[in-house]
């Protein structure tokens, strides 16, 4: 018996080299794909472009002189054809689970509803989900993944950092997945434009990715409408998502600016007292220290710093309904009211939620500020 | 072979914790959505007192295992076909867990590799096990594995808190209603535990009363688990996600992001649950090659125990070809027909017959 | 058996013949003023030439021997009565025993007309000193190690446990080396069926010789083929003093300076003695430490991979990037590299154990610049491999136990031929092989995994965390029971 078994044991080992099937598949066979860019073309089908790095550019001192990635595309009836094809082209095996980044070019979205793009994501099981997505405003996505940037060794790279490093982390597809699933909210998808600006003194660049805004999606995940720069810091703040960092307003006489950072953002769903589901009360929270003050205020008067509170907190307010009310008539409700009412009155929120991009414009939507100044800095009034 | 209370802990806690990790979620999240914690709660509530009706049997006979008690209480033939459902039963679950396994090393690591060779060696390493030490070996590795799986898995669920929204698993009950909900457990519970294993195990309890205590144990920390993992499912991902989730426990482990770095501990995660699904498989194969033996009445049940492994793997094969065998997980025969008769009728009856017995002996003796 | 005869020329004739071709026996005989002959033989270099002169030759040729008060019937029972100043002193009657005796370095002396001889024990020859051990070092603890000297290391034991239960049985293995070993063990605490197993064991030995312990090792283990040696070997006198008070049985053979200890289990080879005597908080994170290491020095090279080969996709993206990179050029695939780089670093390794001491600097030369810093550079060696296997071998050498780390450096081959085909599935099968062989393992009936498997809550205080001594025993500092 004890020989019957060593015997298997061999065999066992033995089975496999004799067969040759594995898995093995060494680092220098893989391309790593950091972005995804994905095109509309004339005829109807799809063009998807993989950003890969290169690795061996990308070894000590090599990358200041020569390219430390390419753009391969390719076009297809969907994202696996695409890809599909783009392997074709190129020697080595597609490694997609480190993508940070997938980018989603506006002739896309204005023809196509972005739900067909992540069945694909959710099922193969090789994605993470944990990259970010974004829409590229004014050209092709694939143009943008050509980008050189001057600091980072990929764009996909730098606009990821870029998001991260001004506080919104809450944008993977992983987000959006469960947005796009879930009945009551409507995404937001962060938008990034080219910017032809010279930021090297010595070559003319070509441009640098900068973040310009969002887009919101209605349930078929199509943009019914963009938010700009300014907008959106207070739309993510409303959605519960993104921090942002500081405001600058100009003093109730229009003389000087006052600056602000603004920490601990929060923001909370209320009904309004009633019971009525239509009329909703959006209250934010935060603390606001003073950085910079150019309207000669003394701020070691009490009483101004309570104007300053009190002009601030009047002043956001209405900077972000004015938000609200652009996006609701939008009626693509990214502020998660939908969610809200649903965890609310469920009941009601039964006969509401087929028609809810319709219903969400009839809400009633205040906002409610409550800013704390904390800080007025380290010197109290003007240096004279 | 005698197995300490400490090692009957582990032993349950851990083919408890594989069956929940397995299917049971996806199960309950398909009907129940957001409410299916409230399905996994009552299922793993049905499946504890099941545990202790099959404890109580149990002790009634301290000193036998099923198949021989179960001849005292229906008689030799009654009682041999009787059997012969559990170890169907158990013959279904190992088939189950093992081809899950393949199944899921083939889609989500080993694409090339034959689904047989990553069978063959799991077998053999069960094998080998219970050919080597019986329950001995396979209860002194549960005990090892125990604390890192346990551990681990426990741990894994909160390592995600920044993506956790406590939020998402509202509204409580308005959304299903207690027939979905219901329905969920009905469908989740057959899959959550396989309390009929310690018919078998119990005989080789060193101890019967801390047996009984670490069997309680582990069912019931398995069973927490089970509603802390569906509830933290919830929270990660909201209702709709999971319930279109294949792996539910296997994509909790994929999205944990601590600093960016400490991603992807899914690495760690699928050799610990290799390990958690070999005692599993150890005690299953066990217990049936011993039942055979038993049953059949040929002493040597370590040949059983390969004969087994050999019929298994050649229904694994088989059944992997014929495609609709896969998909009777949630067949109406099986959920609503063997599992209620072999988990809860026929322990009940046995209870009943056990305990006439019993008070029928001690009111005649006196006499 | 053959008795000694009444005739000195007899007596001497056999010796001689019986010692013929040995050039180091010695025979002087000699008269007394009385006419008594007498003969000493002894083997040269075993026995003390000075302490013979002075204690025996001098007072004998010129004092002749001393009057008593009353006679005696025998010349050599008077002279080892009343007369020759040394301790250990016997009678023998066969010359077979003679024979064993002065083989074993005693002096025999014969006297003409009587059936007997006169054996005195004045060994002489030259011994290593008690020298710190070089194996096993410890920061802190005794400096003193066994010698090749049975009766030196027995004298170790003793001077340690001063209780008349230390009990020392001899035995007599080796038909030609007729080499001593001693089973010793406290009685009332040691285990009667180990005993038993033992003694049954060491009966069964049919060798030529023994030329040291590890050779009775292979003897008395139960699973021979088993990787993990089931018995404990030790150069430290405060070790086996330690054991003896845990229950365990130690056997020492002379000429050899290492003690065995038995039964042991896994976690045995993986503490030091320094655990002891260091606080025990810093124990906890020493021990974690070790234990982390030794999970390494077997997992690291096949966990490397298979995550590289394998699953790349669970390696963080930057890592991964850095790793390819650093791989992009290597001609040879990640296994056969890591399998070329383990087997260079065990090639080092035996190198060095024979290297002789003046060699030293060159191996660690060759092996550093040509090894390491050569092959990177000409691109046949990728960095992060070299990093890998480094780390595996720094890891094997916390273990504090050379043979302990044995195991691990051929289960580090197993495990990375296992995961070599299956990535991470056949890194799970290779822990479970090993599992299921680890616990099923006995020494001398305790399971080798105990206390972990079976679990012993009793014993498993000192394996993760070194409880301190007063916890471990059950009582609290005061002396109450706790």
């Amino acid at each position: 018996m004890k020989r019957f078994f060593m015997l298997l044991c061999v065999l066992l080992m033995v089975t496999p080299c004799v067969s040759g099937c594995s898995d093995f598949v060494e680092p220098n066979q893989l391309a790593f794909v950091i972005g995804t860019a994905v095109d509309q073309v004339q005829d109807g089908s799809i063009e998807v472009s993989l950003q890969v790095v290169i690795p061996s550019q990308l070894q000590k001192g090599n990358s200041t002189n020569s390219e430390s990635f390419i753009v391969i595309s390719a076009k297809g009836r969907d994202v696996f054809e695409a890809s599909q094809n783009i392997q074709r082209k190129i020697p080595r095996r597609l490694m997609t689970s480190h993508r940070i980044l997938i980018a989603i070019g506006e002739s896309y979205f204005q023809k196509n509803e972005l739900n067909l793009l992540f069945d694909k994501l959710a099922r193969d099981p090789s994605n993470t989900l944990r990259d970010v997505v974004i829409l590229i405003k004014g050209g092709r996505a694939k143009d943008f993944l050509r980008l050189k940037h001057p600091m980072e060794y990929v764009t996909s790279l730098a606009a990821s950092k870029e998001m991260n490093i001004n506080g919104l982390q809450d944008f993977t597809s992983r987000q959006l997945v469960i947005d796009s699933l879930s009945q009551g909210t409507r995404p937001l998808v962060p938008v990034f434009k080219v910017e032809h600006k010279t930021v090297s003194s010595q070559k003319k660049s070509e441009g640098i990715p900068v973040f310009a805004g969002f887009a919101v999606l209605n349930k078929k995940l199509k943009p019914v409408g963009f938010l700009n720069d300014t907008e959106c810091a207070g739309a993510s703040w409303l959605a519960g998502k993104g921090m942002f960092q500081g405001i600058t307003m100009p003093w109730k006489n229009g003389k000087g600016m006052l600056s602000f950072r603004l920490s601990r953002l929060d923001r909370s769903i209320r009904s309004v007292r009633g019971q009525d589901p239509k009329q909703v009360v959006l209250a934010i929270k935060a603390q606001a220290y003073l950085l910079e003050n150019t309207a000669s205020l003394d701020m070691t008067d009490m009483n101004t710093v309570i104007d300053v509170q009190k002009y601030m907190n009047a002043y956001i307010r209405k900077d972000l309904q004015a938000t609200v009310n652009k996006v609701q008539k939008s009626g693509s409700d990214v502020f998660g009211i939908g969610e809200y009412l649903h965890r609310k009155h469920p009941i009601w929120w039964k006969r509401q939620r087929d028609e809810w991009d319709a219903n969400f414009k009839t809400v009633q939507v205040t906002v409610k500020s409550d800013i704390q100044l904390r800080s007025v800095g380290v010197i109290g009034g003007e240096l004279k | 072979m005698k197995v300490s209370g400490y090692q009957m802990f582990w032993l349950i806690n851990i083919s408890s914790m594989i069956m929940v990790s397995y299917l049971p979620i996806q199960l309950a999240a398909r009907e129940a959505r957001q409410d299916c914690w409230i399905s996994m709660l009552l299922g793993s509530l049905v499946m504890l007192a099941v545990t202790w009706i099959m404890l109580r049997i149990c002790m009634q006979h301290k000193d036998k295992t099923l198949v021989v008690f179960i001849k005292d209480l229906l008689g030799t033939v009654l009682g041999k076909l009787v059997v012969f459902v559990y170890f169907l039963l158990w013959f279904m679950q190992m088939a189950m867990i093992a081809k899950g396994m393949a199944e899921f090393q083939s889609l989500v690591m080993l694409h090339n590799t034959p689904m047989l060779f990553v069978l063959v060696c799991m077998l053999f390493l069960v094998a080998y096990a219970v050919y080597r030490g019986g329950i001995t070996a396979v209860s002194r590795c549960a005990e090892v594995i125990g604390p890192f799986f346990v551990s681990v898995l426990f741990a894994q669920l909160f390592l995600n808190p920044q993506g956790m929204d406590m939020k998402r698993v509202l509204p409580v009950y308005y959304d299903s209603g207690w027939y979905l909900i219901l329905k969920g457990t009905f469908y989740s519970m057959n899959y959550l535990v396989d309390p009929s294993i310690i018919l078998m195990l119990f005989f080789f309890a060193e101890n019967k009363r801390t047996a009984a205590r670490g069997i309680m144990w582990g069912t019931a920390v398995a069973m927490a688990w089970g509603v802390i993992t569906t509830l933290v499912l919830l929270f990660v991902t909201g209702p709709r996600m999971a319930a279109e989730m294949i792996v539910p426990v296997y994509s909790l482990t994929k999205f944990v992001s601590i600093l960016n770095f400490i991603q992807n501990i899914d690495a760690f995660f699928i050799p610990l649950w290799l390990l958690g699904a070999f005692i599993k498989l150890g005690v299953g194969l066990f217990i049936l090659s011993y039942g055979l033996s038993q049953w059949t009445g040929i002493k040597n049940w370590k040949l059983i125990a390969c004969l087994t492994t050999v019929v298994w793997l050649a229904y694994l094969l088989y059944s992997g070809h014929e495609i609709r065998l896969t998909n009777t997980l949630r067949s109406l025969f099986l959920v609503g027909g063997l599992y209620p008769f072999a988990y809860i009728v026929l322990p009940l009856l046995f209870w009943l017959i056990g305990s006439i017995r019993q008070h029928r002996k001690s009111s005649g003796s006196p006499s | 058996m053959n008795a000694l005869s009444i005739d000195i020329e007899v007596n001497e004739a056999h010796l001689r013949q019986q010692f013929e071709d040995c050039s180091d026996i010695v025979f002087r005989s000699f008269k007394l003023s009385d006419g008594a002959m007498l003969l000493l033989v002894y083997l040269d270099g075993l026995t003390h030439v000075q302490s013979v002169e002075d204690n025996i030759l001098r007072p004998l040729l010129f004092n002749g021997l001393p009057q008593g008060e009353k006679p005696v019937p025998s010349l050599a029972e008077r002279m080892k009565r009343e007369w020759l100043p040394l301790a250990n002193v016997q009678t023998v009657d066969s010359s077979d025993a003679l024979v064993q005796h002065i083989l074993r370095g005693s002096l025999g002396l014969l006297v003409n007309g009587e059936a007997a001889a006169l054996i005195a024990q004045i060994p002489g020859f030259e011994e290593r000193s008690i020298q710190e051990p070089k194996k096993e070092a410890t920061l802190r603890g005794s400096k003193e190690g066994f010698v090749e000297n049975l009766r030196t290391n027995t004298s170790l034991l003793r001077r340690r446990i001063i209780h008349e239960d230390l009990k020392m049985e001899s035995f007599t293995i080796g038909s030609y080396t007729q080499t001593e070993v001693v089973l010793a063990y406290v009685k009332g605490l040691a285990d009667e069926n180990v005993l038993s197993e033992v003694r049954k064991k060491l009966g069964q030995i049919d060798m030529k010789g023994i030329i040291d312990s590890a050779y009775l090792e292979e003897w008395l283990e139960g699973s021979s083929y088993s990787i993990f040696s089931q018995i404990q070997n030790t150069e430290r006198p405060d070790i086996v003093a330690a054991s003896l008070l845990e229950g365990k049985v130690t056997l020492i053979a002379n000429g050899s300076p290492f003690a065995l200890i038995l039964p042991i289990t896994f976690w045995s080879g993986l503490q030091s003695a320094d655990d002891y005597f260091e606080r025990f908080v810093f124990v906890i994170l020493t021990r974690a430490v070790r234990y982390a290491m030794t999970f390494i020095s077997f997992a690291l090279p096949a966990i490397y991979v298979a995550l590289s080969t394998f699953h790349p996709e669970m390696v963080p993206a930057n890592l991964m990037i850095s790793i390819a990179t650093a791989r992009e050029n290597s001609p040879f695939p990640t296994v056969i590299e890591v399998f070329i780089m383990m087997f260079i670093f065990d090639a080092l390794q035996e190198a060095g154990v024979h290297l002789p001491n003046q060699l030293g600097p060159v191996g660690s030369i060759i092996g550093a610049l040509v090894i390491g810093q050569a092959a990177v550079e000409a691109g046949i060696i990728s960095t992060p491999i070299i990093i890998v296997i480094s780390l595996t071998g720094i890891a094997a050498f916390t273990i504090p136990r050379y043979s302990a780390t044995m195991p691990f450096r051929l289960t580090r081959y197993m495990i990375l031929f296992i995961t070599g085909f299956l990535g991470f599935v056949g890194f799970a099968y290779g822990i479970i092989f090993l599992l299921i062989h680890l616990v099923m393992l006995e020494s001398f009936g305790t399971p080798f995994f105990r206390p972990v498997a079976p679990f012993d809550g009793r014993r498993i205080k000192d394996i993760f965390i070194r409880y301190p001594f007063w916890i471990k025993n059950g009582r609290n500092k005061k002396g109450g029971q706790q």
